[in-house]
């Protein structure tokens, strides 16, 4: 069942959390603010279709996901007086997750998970990050949720063995400089 | 090593390295929320609104508009002005799959209703003017007002209106082209465009979406729902919050909690100070890389520190249209313009002011003089706009090395001199070709030393000596054969001449002297006498060319001002026809129209007597 108009106003604002997470996930914190404020510009723009219920929230990421898109896209054309203000005070954006993931496993996960394609990587943030269902998932991405169900399998597999091929890499590093190097054998290899 | 990890276990490794996990809260650092009707929020946030009192008129909206569609088209508008040229569309699209769901019904295309639309209207008008009270007479005696973004947090108050109006004139914030459609519940909605100190700086505003509440007609609430914006956080505010918090770190907790804006008149009047701070760096920036971008001719330097469409006027050309920012820079560029040791500051929100001195290569030949100049910046879209100079945009210094230079040009190549100057030595034709040419024919002056000359070595001052001296046998050794030469003096006699000399009370003073070609130079010379200097005007002045050291011509290059006639001449005419009617005839004749002294020792001892009681009863006067 539709939600009635009065409760619009009410579902963005009981929305609009994990909609900024959503972004904060996938920008960097000074583009935030501007693609909360699209994403919600936009379903406004966009009220006629917005779907009752739950089915409210996946929608809203859909349109979340193609102004992230869009800003990843612009990214490199900001506008030269942010450029500019950032230059002269020497200050730069603070990368949420550079903070946070101190831990190295988990920093082994971000990084197999950006060894992966863009919707291997979007599938898990969706799943893992979102904690979507398929389904809702299925509805952000545009594809059937067999099609979710299916790409979020494949895309845990290629994460584990992303990840474990960069731990077995950094196994190697470590064990390579513990070793001792025999007289006369020169570096090891 | 632990190489038994399952995928499942790895998977548990990325969600866990989410930077953002469900129990905290991304930072919310921004200036507008998106309150619900029950619980108005904001964030960190600058601002008041206040229409600009300048703007075109906004359009009577409110018995127009009242279509979605209005809005859908506002809303593509602003998207379309915010998006950067090539950049793609909007990603505002959801999938079909998606907008297949049900959906809501769309909006019914109706009007606003005409009491509600009189009074938004109204209350807008008054937000324009900063007029808290006359908002409250469109409000029920204690409405839910969330005018500034930030003016209620979750589980306070609502701020007072005053308080909201106090910290949105800080910000100069406005609100403008609203657009608005009938609402849920009998409210309506408003597109409104958000404008304030710093889109005005950064060029980028937004759309805000406001709700109007109302009983009985009139406002019962307010509230900012969205807004949007495609990069006015990012450009705009971000920035802003950033450098408030390295440089004033003390002032943000003051300013704002995690909540959002404290507004009162105290965090606002911070709020105006810093704002004004931040802007004057930023504008100082953008001045001094201008000023460089100058002094090297550099137009792609200038144009990235300039606002959008805006060519500053450095040079004027013939018909006082405004050259290309490249000609402009081509023609000072062959000066060898330098606006040196500039010194920038911030005058008043959004406008910079720079002072320097101006030099080029015709004042480095002439012992490396400058002149002062200044230039004021207006910070807005992005950049700077030149709002005023006093450059001489007409010509270097020093102005009578200068005049020399378009003289010797005219002596040499005349031709070329037309294609540079309008008639061969009047406006500027400023182009880049023409500052080619400029560029070669100011090579081959200054390589012709002429500008050595100096002032001090003029036969015309030996004139001006022997003149205001009355010397006859030191003006007959200055000038070339006689007083004959003098054109257009009209004096049969030097006796007759000193007569009048002394009669009028006329001093000489050489005012400049300038080469016109090698060996030879022209002076001006200021001519004053009783009356000129009784009423402070300039009389006349005359034109002397020596050649080898001795004046060859002499002729007055401006006859008697029109101020020396207006303020000088008329007044004693008048006074002598009213004192002295018997004496008018007796000294002073017309010539062709004009009236002039008769060249008579008895017109000359009456003249003097009647200026020396002139000055003497109309000063004491």
């Amino acid at each position: 069942m539709a939600p009635s108009t009065n409760d619009v106003e009410r579902l963005f604002a009981e929305h609009r959390e994990r909609i900024r997470a959503y972004c904060a996930r996938r920008l960097s914190a000074d583009l935030v603010d501007d693609a909360v404020a699209e994403t919600f510009a936009t379903a406004w723009r966009k009220r006629d279709r917005l779907p009752a219920g739950e089915a409210a929230l996946p929608w809203l990421y859909g349109v979340a996901s193609r102004v992230v898109q869009h800003a990843w896209r612009s990214a490199g054309r900001s506008a030269r007086l942010r450029d500019r203000a950032s230059a002269a005070f020497d200050g730069h954006a603070v990368d949420g997750a550079e903070q946070v993931v101190i831990d190295e496993d988990h920093r082994n996960a971000l990084r197999a998970a950006a060894l992966l394609g863009d919707d291997d990587q979007e599938i898990l943030r969706l799943t893992l990050w979102e904690e979507l269902s398929p389904t809702d998932a299925a509805a952000v991405l545009g594809i059937s949720p067999d099609a979710a169900k299916q790409r979020a399998s494949r895309a845990r597999r290629r994460l584990g063995d992303a990840f474990r091929r960069l731990e077995a890499t950094s196994e190697r590093d470590r064990a390579a400089w513990a070793r001792p190097t025999p007289l006369g054998k020169g570096a090891p290899s | 090593m632990n190489d038994t990890r399952t995928d499942d276990e790895i998977a548990g490794l990325f969600a866990a390295a989410n930077p953002l996990p469900a129990h905290r809260s991304a930072p919310d650092r921004s200036e507008i929320g998106l309150p619900p009707t029950d619980e108005p929020a904001s964030d960190l946030d600058d601002g008041a609104l206040r229409p600009l009192p300048d703007a075109a008129p906004r359009e009577r909206w409110g018995l127009v508009v009242g279509v979605a569609a209005a809005v859908a088209l506002v809303v593509s508008l602003a998207v379309t002005t915010t998006v950067g040229e090539g950049e793609p569309a909007p990603a505002d699209e959801p999938d079909d799959t998606v907008s297949t769901l049900s959906t809501l019904p769309a909006p019914e295309p109706t009007a606003v209703d005409r009491a509600k639309a009189a009074t938004i209207d109204a209350f807008l008008e008054a937000i324009a003017r900063h007029d808290v009270d006359a908002a409250r007479q469109q409000t029920v005696a204690s409405p839910e007002l969330v005018i500034a973004p930030g003016a209620a947090k979750s589980g306070q108050p609502i701020a007072s209106l005053a308080d909201q109006f106090t910290w949105m004139e800080a910000f100069d914030w406005r609100w403008d082209d609203a657009e608005c459609e009938p609402f849920t519940g009998g409210r309506v909605a408003c597109e409104i465009r958000i404008r304030n100190r710093l889109t005005d700086f950064s060029g980028v505003d937004y759309l805000a979406l406001a709700v109007f509440g109302f009983v009985d007609d009139r406002i019962a609430t307010v509230t900012h729902f969205t807004r949007s914006s495609r990069s006015y956080s990012s450009a705009a505010f971000q920035p802003y919050a950033q450098w408030m918090e390295e440089h004033h770190p003390d002032d943000v907790s003051r300013l704002w909690s995690d909540q959002g804006p404290h507004l009162n008149a105290e965090t606002a009047a911070i709020m105006d100070a810093r704002l004004t701070e931040y802007v004057g760096q930023i504008g100082e920036e953008l001045a001094y890389e201008f000023i460089a971008a100058v002094n090297d001719g550099d137009a792609e330097a200038a144009r990235a520190v300039l606002a959008p469409d805006r060519t500053p006027q450095l040079v004027w050309d013939e018909n006082g249209s405004l050259p290309t920012l490249e000609a402009q820079l081509a023609w000072l560029g062959a000066f060898h313009t330098t606006w040196d040791a500039p010194q920038c500051a911030a005058t008043r929100p959004n406008s910079v002011a720079c002072e320097f001195r101006y030099g080029n290569r015709l004042s480095q030949a002439q012992h490396g003089q400058t002149e002062p100049g200044s230039v004021t910046f207006r910070i807005v879209d992005g950049g700077i706009e030149m709002t005023r100079g006093t450059v001489p945009a007409d010509g270097p210094p020093p102005a009578t090395t200068y005049d020399a230079f378009i003289y010797w040009v005219n002596a040499t190549d005349p031709e070329t001199a037309h294609r540079i100057w309008t008639n061969g030595d009047e406006g500027e034709i400023v182009t880049e070709a023409s500052a080619s040419l400029l560029d070669e024919q100011l090579s081959e002056f200054l390589a012709s030393g002429v500008v050595d000359l100096q002032p001090d070595d003029a036969a015309a001052s030996r004139l001006v000596t022997a003149l205001n001296e009355r010397d006859a046998d030191a003006l007959a050794a200055t000038v070339d054969d006689d007083l004959d030469a003098i054109d257009g003096w009209a004096r049969p006699t030097w006796s007759e001449m000193a007569t009048w000399l002394d009669a009028n009370g006329e001093s000489w003073k050489v005012k400049a002297c300038h080469p016109v070609a090698e060996n030879a130079q022209g002076c001006e010379i200021d001519v004053e006498d009783a009356l000129s200097r009784f009423a402070g005007v300039e009389k006349n002045r005359f034109a002397v060319l020596e050649v080898g050291g001795d004046v060859v011509t002499a002729f007055s290059i401006t006859t008697q001002s029109d101020a020396y006639a207006e303020r000088a001449l008329r007044p004693f005419l008048d006074w002598l026809r009213t004192n002295h009617p018997d004496d008018v005839d007796e000294v002073w004749q017309e010539v062709d129209g004009a009236l002039v002294p008769r060249p008579t020792a008895r017109a000359a001892e009456l003249h003097a007597r009647h200026v020396a009681e002139y000055t003497t009863t109309e000063g004491e006067s």
